[in-house]
Formats: structure tokens, sequence, C-alpha cells
């Protein structure tokens, strides 16, 4: 028992339940943390009352959505509609496997189990599936994440629910491809696609990923955003438009799956940022932090600052959801292929001049290269000519149509 | 390759087409029972045919994967609803991805799930959900010519398939029968990428040909055939995406009137069905 407990697969198994049950145990505890963020930024107290500072409200809430009556109204589609929010805690809740949570372990420092082996004899993976396609089969594992909101949507058979649908496809499919540029910048300045020699990389050389390249890195988090269905990207369920979007016909255990499978991707996007551009679980003049730091202790610790480093991210997500208003759809549009898309393009294609010349590892060339996108992206900016309203500047103005009948604005009669 | 398994081969597919036949879409006919049973002998003469051909170098897992693949497939073609045929073909393609993955093809596997999955098959979804706002229409009850496209599609695929496994045979035969590697290699072979390809692609930079030496993997070699050997196959197939693009937005693009410009009003009902050419 104990040899099959210090074996890669033994150990694998039980760090992909431990972290499967920590990540359910974030998300509960997420929602409280959302919840007491808003009341901060609104000056409320937030909630308060189930426990010491409100900190049973999570266990509550899950008790709530697991009592409730399961509902299922009689105009949907039944099978995808019980099927949508399976799909979507499943792809939300399978891409933390490739995740590098700490390094390497010694087994013969694990207390017990580890006693029969000797020092060095058997080095684990604190990660639950070492892939060499890694970044890859991330990057898949959240393309397929549309399915859970888009057939949700379709399947309640709803005006609402179908829009936002509709909406979350087209953002989706908008964002992924800034996000994959962006991360084909860092595999082309670490030349590996696997997590954790990108995490080592960056800890050996104590150069975190946003050091070079800044731009990047804000480019990652916005799409992460987009791609986590968070706001200012929250088009998808937008409350005020759509009363729920694509989950408003949903209740009790299912909703939960839909809230669960959200926060979970939340998680895995922002590991995704820590682990690319934020140094994953190094941290300078820590002798417990490095590659060479073997020990259970040591891994623990290294496990603790990337939960911390994804705490910060998320504070930051919801700090950003609480102070910014929604985008409107048009904009939301312009926003990743009018801007995101040339300017991660643009570090793409200069990152891999840098690799030619071999400055790829070079802080100040990749500074230099940011430096120059951003600048271009901003004196395009600066030529529009008027400010961004929606309104196309050489379309007829309503009053002035003479003919106008119907409902529509400009856009729908200038066609005709 | 002995005249037994060639036969069951073919047998294979004769039941199998004409299992299909029955199981495509038909509002005349019943329940397809006897189309499943004849497509269940059809798929059990395929494994058949499989065994016969021997070192298919396979396990409990390819023949796991491969029977979800055909069956998802065959519904993809006869489920009345288009939008469980696009669902069906996500299982497909998850199922050949999975294939991939056990043939040793990570980076093949990961591109089509990414590609395929997460990117055409969300557009197929989109659209069609989009185009059946006022519910299922009566073109979708019906298949249109089953008896030729099953013929067509069924004897092209016994010739690839016959075809296919003949060379797989020669070349184990050729590398050393029994060992799934030597296959995989003389396969790449075959198919024209230098066997050192490998060693090219990883002298890209020292520290990838460390790693790739301590973990073989494939999007490195695969990276080095592309831009070396392919690079023109590669440029080209990259032109042809453009000018598709362009043609594309040059379609889709409708011209916007010009200030103080007074359009005609389009009779009811024709408002936005014909664009002024530009």
């Amino acid at each position: 028992m104990a040899d099959f407990l210090t074996s890669q697969f033994g150990f694998s198994l039980v760090l992909a339940v431990v972290v499967f049950a920590a990540i359910q145990g974030a998300v509960a505890y997420c929602i409280y943390y959302e919840r007491k963020i808003a009341a901060w930024t609104q000056d409320r107290y937030g909630p308060n009352r189930a426990g010491p500072l409100g900190l049973l409200q999570p266990i509550a809430d899950g008790l709530k959505f697991v009592f409730k009556e399961d509902y299922i109204p009689g105009h949907v589609d039944k099978v995808l509609f019980v099927l949508a929010p399976g799909i979507m805690f499943v792809v939300c809740g399978i891409g933390f496997l490739i995740l590098p949570w700490g390094g390497r372990l010694d087994a013969s420092t694990i207390p017990w189990l580890g006693s029969h082996l000797q020092p060095g004899e058997r080095m684990l993976d604190v990660q639950v599936v070492s892939l060499n396609v890694g970044l890859l089969y991330l990057l898949a594992v959240m393309s397929m994440s549309v399915y859970g909101v888009v057939l949700g949507g379709w399947s309640s058979n709803n005006k609402y629910s179908f829009y936002g649908a509709m909406r979350a496809c087209a953002q989706m499919l908008a964002y992924e491809i800034p996000m994959g540029l962006t991360i084909l910048v860092v595999v082309l300045t670490m030349g590996t696609l696997r997590l954790e020699e990108i995490v080592a990389d960056q800890a050996a050389s104590g150069v975190w990923n946003v050091a070079r390249h800044p731009l990047a890195a804000l480019i990652l988090f916005i799409t992460a955003l987009a791609e986590a269905n968070r706001a200012p990207f929250d088009l998808a369920e937008a409350e005020q438009e759509l009363v729920g979007g694509y989950h408003t016909e949903y209740g009790a255990l299912k909703f939960g799956l839909f809230f669960l499978g959200e926060y979970a991707s939340m998680i895995t996007t922002s590991a995704l940022v820590v682990v690319l551009f934020l140094g994953g679980w190094h941290v300078w003049f820590v002798p417990a932090l490095t590659m060479e730091a073997t020990s259970w202790w040591a891994v623990l610790a290294k496990m603790a600052v990337i939960a911390v480093k994804v705490a910060v991210l998320i504070f930051v997500y919801m700090w950003i959801r609480w102070s910014l208003p929604r985008f409107r759809f048009d904009q939301l549009m312009r926003l990743a292929w009018k801007s995101l898309v040339p300017m991660s393009l643009g570090l793409f294609a200069a990152s891999a001049g840098l690799l030619y010349f071999g400055l790829h590892r070079s802080i100040p060339a990749c500074l230099a290269v940011n430096g120059v996108v951003l600048a271009g992206a901003v004196a395009v900016a600066s030529r529009g000519r008027t400010p961004i309203t929606g309104r196309q500047a050489n379309l007829r103005r309503r009053e002035a149509a003479t003919d106008s009948v119907g409902i529509g604005d400009g856009a729908r009669f200038a066609e005709s | 390759m002995t005249p037994a398994a060639l036969y069951t081969l073919y047998a294979a597919f004769v039941l199998g087409g004409a299992g299909l036949y029955f199981l495509l879409p038909n509002p005349d006919r019943g329940k397809p029972l006897a189309g499943a049973a004849l497509g269940a002998l059809g798929l059990a003469a395929l494994i058949v045919a499989w065994a016969l051909v021997g070192d298919a170098g396979t396990g409990a897992a390819f023949y796991a994967l491969g029977g979800v693949a055909v069956l998802c497939t065959v519904r993809v073609i006869t489920h009345p609803k288009p939008v469980y045929s696009a669902l069906y073909f996500v299982v497909t393609v998850l199922a050949v991805a999975a294939l991939c993955v056990l043939q040793g093809a990570e980076f093949l596997a990961a591109a089509l799930v990414i590609i395929y999955a997460g990117a055409i098959l969300v557009t197929y979804v989109f659209v069609i959900m989009l185009a059946q706002q006022s519910g299922p229409s009566s073109a979708d009850r019906r298949s249109r010519e089953p008896f030729l496209s099953v013929c067509a599609g069924f004897v092209t695929m016994a010739v690839i398939t016959v075809h296919a496994s003949k060379a797989l045979e020669s070349n184990a035969a050729a590398a050393g029968r029994g060992r799934a590697e030597a296959r995989l290699a003389s396969a790449v072979t075959e198919a024209g990428a230098p066997a050192g390809i490998a060693e090219d692609g990883a002298t890209l930079s020292d520290d990838g040909a460390k790693r790739s030496a301590a973990t073989p993997g494939n999007a490195m070699a695969l990276g080095g055939a592309v831009m070396t050997r392919y690079m023109a196959a590669l440029q080209l197939s990259g032109l042809l995406l453009l000018i598709a693009m362009v043609g594309a937005v040059a379609m889709s693009r409708k011209r916007v009137p010009q200030e103080g410009a007074v359009a005609p009003r389009a009779p009811l009902g024709q408002a936005g069905r014909e664009v002024p050419p530009y």
C-alpha cells in the first residue's frame, strides 16, 4: 500500500482527489469572497449572519442548492437540458489536472509512507499528469467549456437563454484567438509546452515571464476574464438584459453545477496566468521555493504560494467585476478583433523574430518589443476620429429618414 | 492478408452499408430495428476481420474508442435533429483524438480537439441553432438519395481500408512483426518523413534537444517536419485560407449608403433580401 501511494500513479490519484476537493471547497468560499468584496466595494456588510463573519454562508448556500426541488420546465429539450450543467462541470473540473502545483517531491521524505525508500530514490511530479503537450491540453479543455453554456441556453427553449448562448459562443470563439497567441508567445520564449518546465525555468532564472512580456500577460489576463465569462465580459448572463442568460431556466443543483463550473474555471484560468507569467510556486530568496527543495513541507509551501497568487488574481477578477460596467456586445467584439488580436499577433511575430536572433530570453529586447507593439496600438487607436458610440458614422440618423417604418436602429433600414 | 480476412472485411462493409441504409431517417418506416441489427453485425464482422488481419497492435482501449467513434458517426448522419448530429460529431472527434493519443500522436490529438471540437463544431452548433429557431424542418426527417450516398461512401471506405491494411501488413512484415513502435516508424517513413526528422527538429534549440531526449514527444518532430520538408505545402495552405477569408468577407459585406444618399425603400417582405452590387 505504501509502495503504491509513493508511486507516481498512486500519488497522482491522491493528488487529483485532493486538488479536486480543494477546488470545490475553494469555489464555495470564492462565492463568499465575492459577496464580501461586493459588500466592501458598495460600503455594506455582506453576509454576516451564518456563523462568525458569515463564514458558514457558503455551506448554507450549498445545502440550499441540494435540497431545492430539481425542477425541469416542460418546454425544454430534456436530454440536453440535463446534460449541459454536467458538461460545464466536467469540462471546468478537468483543467487543473495539468497544472504543476509544487515542483517535484522526494517520496522518501513523506512521513510514514516513504520510510522504506532511500533519499532521492523516487522523485514524484506534484502534478496529476505530465503531458508533453500540456499547454495544448489546457487550451483544448478550455475550448470545450463553451458547450455547456451553449447547450444550456439552447435547450432551455427561451429567447433570453438563447441570446445568452449566442453571445457566449461568439465571445469564446473571439477571445480564444488572442489567448492562444499570447500563450504561444510564452511557448516561444520558454521553448516548451510543458507547464512544469515553464515554472522550473522561471524559478531557476528568477525572471518571471511578466518581466519579459508584460503586454502579453495583460492580454492573457483580459482573455482569461472573457473565457471565464466574468464581468466585464459576462454578457452571456447579463442579469439586467437577459434575466439570467443561459441559466435562466435552471434551478437547484443544476444551477449550482453551472456556478461551480464558472468559479472552477476562474481558478484554473488564474492558475494558468500564475504559471505562465507569475512564476508559479516561485518566490525570490526563499530556499524552500526552488526546484532543488523536494521535501514534503517544501511542496506544501509551494502549493500555498500558488494558492496565494491565485487568490490575489481572483481578488483582481472580483475587484474588476464590482468596479467596471459591462461591455456592450459590439464593443466586446471590437475589443477582441480590432485590438487584442492584432496586438497579440504582433507580439507573436515579434517574439518569433527575437527567437531567430537568439534574443528571446533577453529582458530589454522583450520589453522593447512589447513597448513597440503597445506604442503601435496606441498610435492606431489615437487616429480614430470619433469616440466609439456603436453608431456607424456614415449612417443616416434615425430622425432624418423620411420613410422610416417599423422598429430598429439606423443600421436596419440602411441595409435595404 | 488471408482471403478469409479479406472477405470478412468486405462482408463487414456490405453489412454496415445495408444497416446504415435502413438507419437513415425516413418517416415512412417505423423503428429501424433491422438496420440496427445489420449495422451491429457489420461492426462485429469488422472486429473479426481486424482480429484476422492480426498484429493490429491494439488493445481493449482501441476497440472501445473505435466503437464509440463509429457509433457516434452513424448517429451524426442518422439523427433527425441537426443539433444532436453536431454533438455526436463532437463525441466522434473526441474519440478519434483519444485514438491519436493511443498511437502516440498527442499533438495531433490536441490540435484535433482545439480546432475541430473547440472551434469548427462550435460554429456549426451556432449556425444550426440560429437556423432552426422555428423548430425542426421537414427536410431533416428524410435523407436525400440514401442509396447512392451509402454506396459511394462504403465503396470508398472499403477500398481505403483494404489497401491500408495491406500496407500495414507489409510494413509490419518489413519492420519486425509484433512491435507497435516499429510499425509506427515505418508508417511515418512510408508517409515520406525521413526517420531522422526528430533529430532535425530537435536541433532547433539545445534545451529542447535535451528535453525531447528525456521525454519523447512528437510536437517538436512534427514542427520540424512542417517547417522544413513540408514548407511549401504549409505556405500554400495558409495562402488558401487567406484567400477563402478574403472571399468570405467580400461576399458577406454589404454596402452602406453614404451620407445624404437616399436608399429606395424595399417592398414589404423584401427588406434585406437584395443588396445592390458595388
